[in-house]
């Protein structure tokens, strides 16, 4: 068979067959794995699982084809719409994995390897890629880049398939993916150099079709079309960056998708590139392990060696893409890096094939062809178990189905908001876990979002209004960050209670910044946070260190999972000084504040503190909706290294699924 | 053949390049912050508590909440214009300018070259720019190594 049949060999059928198992496989561990709604994992998740069913305009640049098929995903018949866009990162983070698969499967020469043994270092170097700790964490919440990765495993194998057919209407189709992949990451363009060597080495003679290559780049053209969308619906953006640079011009549309970020793009000096290389080095050896490393160095020189014209093609797409993601400079740097970890695993699926083969000569010798039968089958086996083990050690790590925080807060502030109240929330990409509900369900119309319709609301539109606010304001308020409130917007000193505490997620590292979720009510009057005599329900009288828990009061004693308690804690400070206060139910931790919420100490400037003063605490706490059916105790520790102490035992129920339960706070029967 | 090994040549040349690229990358690193530093162990990013010191409470302020730093891990190496942390979600890049505070978990001051490689840190601060993805550490307070009963 001439090297030109092998190209042209059709798939195999078992190869259709193990490509569709394997995004089966994949599909249902990301489907285990989902984050039920919505999720602080990455920062502007909540805006990617609400823009697609409004079809808005996403941040910069913008998304299209991202915002469009999530629409189509906004139309299953079952979860809430941030499940549904959950779900499609599961099923195009699948169709990545069935798609390596075939890459691999498509490139690897038969010379090389046996079709066992191609079609096991393909099994290998997919279920690697399918479980490694990013791409996993990606494909189970709205984001981008799972889609990202599955249009780029597209457009390779558009391209391979005209490289198979070499028909122009074959290359017209990878034109067209190609331009449409730029609508889930812009970063894709850097690709192009990449193609066009290949098509040079596939088909030199296209040299000489220069109305071939205007037809190419014509089609190309229809698939970045999608960007007109930026100009169609940016009337929809609230965010105060995104509105600086609104996509209404040529030059808006310019800075709003090649020219955004440029202060983070090639944002190192050049005697820092090496140890952002490493960084990148410590990258794949994080999603793949040194061994992992190893074998795509050794699937290079088999690329370079056996297969040269996709080594090129590889190895440039490679290279861009590192080459300008070492350069820039963002908080969560891995994800970025994907597509590198995608082409990265076709360089192992050619190491492991090497080994195999050489594996594979060996046991030839044995000359007892029933032996050597038996010897590959457990090789192969054993390869593909072996490639399991990423499974299982990243499952605890990337497992986001108890990911609830949000909305369980979130459908406890709706119930608990006082009618014709206002919330103030962050503003633009960053408020959209509040305006999420508001945007889909239309939840509690009568509670005002300041700054849902702009970014810069005044004040004069909370006149009259009960105030209450999920994230610290005044003095609190970091002007110049991400989401800020106009400085002007309410005034300094008011003071700010928490009345509702959301679970504390406890995961640093997260941007957990992001992850406080209290709901504080704001007034101009001091709470009562004194108290000269008490009665609890509960007296406990517990000395902890510096003070003594006098007692508490708890209702009601039963609970629906995802539901909240009213807790008052009355204290007796014998040590003025400033004091953690930790709950938790059962084994998990629900909230960490300090005692008295941060106010004691004005709280004594301007009213007064006496010594034999009660403080008083009381707020409601929000139950996990993930917590177990059964009886657990609430207890209370001072922070920090004190002692656990039990104060009560609360009945959990649970009788309502969580998702039926925030759709019916969210408003949807 | 005569053009696959023109095709060799040149890849060939590229693969040397990158290895040779990676290999002085890997030489710089070293060089700049030394072998003779305990290596990273599998669980090294997972933090322990926030030690029970009044004075840093004193010193972070109700803002910053003490127990909610905003990244926890430990220093992989110091940049020019920022440190680099490897946490339980991976390595993390934290800008360091001007006005980022440094303590020691005891509340006294630091400066960020007082910092060591793993040393675990606690970071609070802010997340800037488009869309969120960048840390400017406002505060950054060393936390005491992990002790053996320190879960």
């Amino acid at each position: 068979m001439s090297v030109m049949e092998e190209n042209r060999r059709p798939l195999d059928r078992i190869d259709c067959w193990l490509a569709l198992a394997l995004t089966a496989l994949a599909m249902f561990v990301y489907v285990q794995t989902l984050t039920p709604s919505l999720s602080y994992l990455s920062p502007d998740g909540n805006e990617l699982a609400t823009i697609p069913y409004l079809l808005g305009l996403a941040h910069s640049p913008g998304y299209p084809v991202y915002t469009w098929l999530g629409k189509l995903f906004t139309l299953l018949p079952f979860g809430d719409i941030a499940h549904r866009v959950n779900l499609m990162s599961a099923t195009m983070g699948a169709l990545s994995v069935g798609s390596l698969y075939l890459l691999i499967t498509i490139i690897l020469n038969p010379r090389i390897a046996s079709p066992m043994l191609r079609r096991t270092a393909a099994l290998f170097s997919a279920l690697l890629f399918a479980f490694s700790p990013t791409f996993w964490s990606q494909s189970v919440i709205a984001e981008v880049y799972a889609p990202n990765i599955a249009f780029i495993a597209l457009t390779l194998l558009a391209l391979l398939y005209w490289e198979r057919t070499r028909r122009d209407r074959d290359f017209f189709l990878f034109a067209l993916a190609f331009g449409l992949s730029l609508g889930t990451h812009l970063s894709n363009l850097g690709f192009a150099p990449a193609f066009v060597v290949f098509i040079l080495l596939t088909d030199p003679s296209t040299l000489k079709r220069p109305r071939w290559w205007l037809a190419a780049i014509a089609v190309f053209g229809i698939g970045i079309l999608q960007f007109l969308w930026l100009p169609i619906r940016a009337d929809t953006l609230n965010d105060r960056i995104m509105l600086e640079r609104a996509p209404v011009t040529i030059m808006g549309m310019y800075r709003y998708t090649l020219g955004a970020f440029s202060q983070i793009k090639f944002a190192f000096p050049i005697e820092e590139l090496p140890l952002r290389l490493v960084l990148y080095i410590d990258l794949i050896r994080n999603e793949f392990g040194l061994s992992g490393i190893l074998f795509g160095l050794v699937g290079l020189f088999s690329l370079l060696f056996r297969r040269t014209k996709y080594y090129f093609l590889l190895v440039l797409m490679y290279l861009v893409h590192v080459w300008f993601f070492i350069q820039y400079r963002v908080f969560d740097l891995e994800v970025f890096f994907l597509a590198a970890h995608f082409i990265w695993a076709i360089f192992i699926a050619f190491g492991i094939a090497e080994l195999l083969r050489a594996i594979e000569r060996l046991v030839k010798r044995l000359k007892n062809s029933f032996s050597v039968r038996i010897f590959t089958a457990a090789l192969a086996v054993l390869t593909i178990l072996f490639s399991l083990i990423p499974l299982a050690r990243n499952w605890y790590k990337s497992d986001r189905s108890d990911d609830v925080a949000v909305n369980d807060f979130y459908a406890n502030v709706w119930e608990i908001l006082p009618e014709n109240s206002a919330l103030i929330t962050r503003g633009g990409v960053m408020g959209y876990d509040a305006f999420y509900w508001a945007l889909i369900y239309n939840t509690r119309p009568d509670v005002f979002l300041p700054t849902l319709p702009t970014p810069f609301p005044v004040s004069t539109s909370l006149d009259g209004l009960d105030l209450y606010s999920a994230t610290p304001v005044g003095t609190n308020q970091k002007a110049g960050g991400l989401g800020a409130l106009p400085p002007d917007l309410l005034p300094q000193d008011l003071w700010q209670i928490p009345v509702l505490i959301g679970a504390h997620q406890n995961q640093p590292g997260l941007l957990s910044q992001r992850g406080r979720l209290v709901l504080y009510h704001l007034t101009e009057e001091p709470p009562d946070l004194i108290a000269e005599t008490v009665s609890p329900s509960t007296p406990l009288n517990l000395k902890l260190g510096g003070v003594t828990l006098l007692g508490i009061d708890l209702e009601p004693e039963s609970v629906e999972s995802g539901g909240r308690i009213h807790l008052t804690l009355y204290w007796n400070i014998l040590k003025p000084d400033r004091y953690g206060v930790e709950l938790s139910l059962g084994d998990s931790i629900l909230e960490a504040h300090e005692l008295g919420f941060g106010n004691l100490a004005r709280y004594d400037k301007e009213v007064g503190i006496s010594k034999d003063s009660v403080i008083v605490e009381d707020y409601w706490l929000v139950v996990p909706s993930k917590t177990p059916a059964g009886t657990h105790d609430l207890t209370l520790r001072l922070l920090i290294g004190g002692e656990v102490s039990p104060i009560a035992e609360i009945l959990v129920l649970d009788e309502e699924k969580d998702m039926e339960r925030w759709l019916k706070i969210a408003g949807e029967s | 053949m005569a053009k696959n090994r023109w095709g060799i040549i040149i890849g060939g040349a590229i693969l040397i390049v990158m290895l040779m690229l990676g290999s002085f990358s890997i030489g710089v690193y070293f060089g700049r912050l030394g072998t003779n530093q305990e290596a990273p162990r599998d669980n090294a990013a997972a933090p322990p508590p926030i030690p029970p010191q009044n004075l840093l409470q004193e010193k972070v302020g109700e803002e910053l909440q003490i127990n909610n730093p905003d990244l926890v891990g430990r220093l992989r190496f110091v940049g020019k214009d920022g440190i680099q942390l490897i946490t339980e979600q991976g390595n993390k890049f934290v800008i360091v300018d001007e006005d980022t505070r440094v303590w020691n978990w005891s509340g006294e001051t630091l400066q960020v070259r007082d910092l060591g490689r793993y040393d675990i840190l606690a970071v609070y601060g802010d997340f800037i720019q488009d869309d969120g993805r960048q840390l400017r550490a406002e505060l950054i307070v060393r936390l005491p190594p992990r002790q053996p009963n320190n879960p």
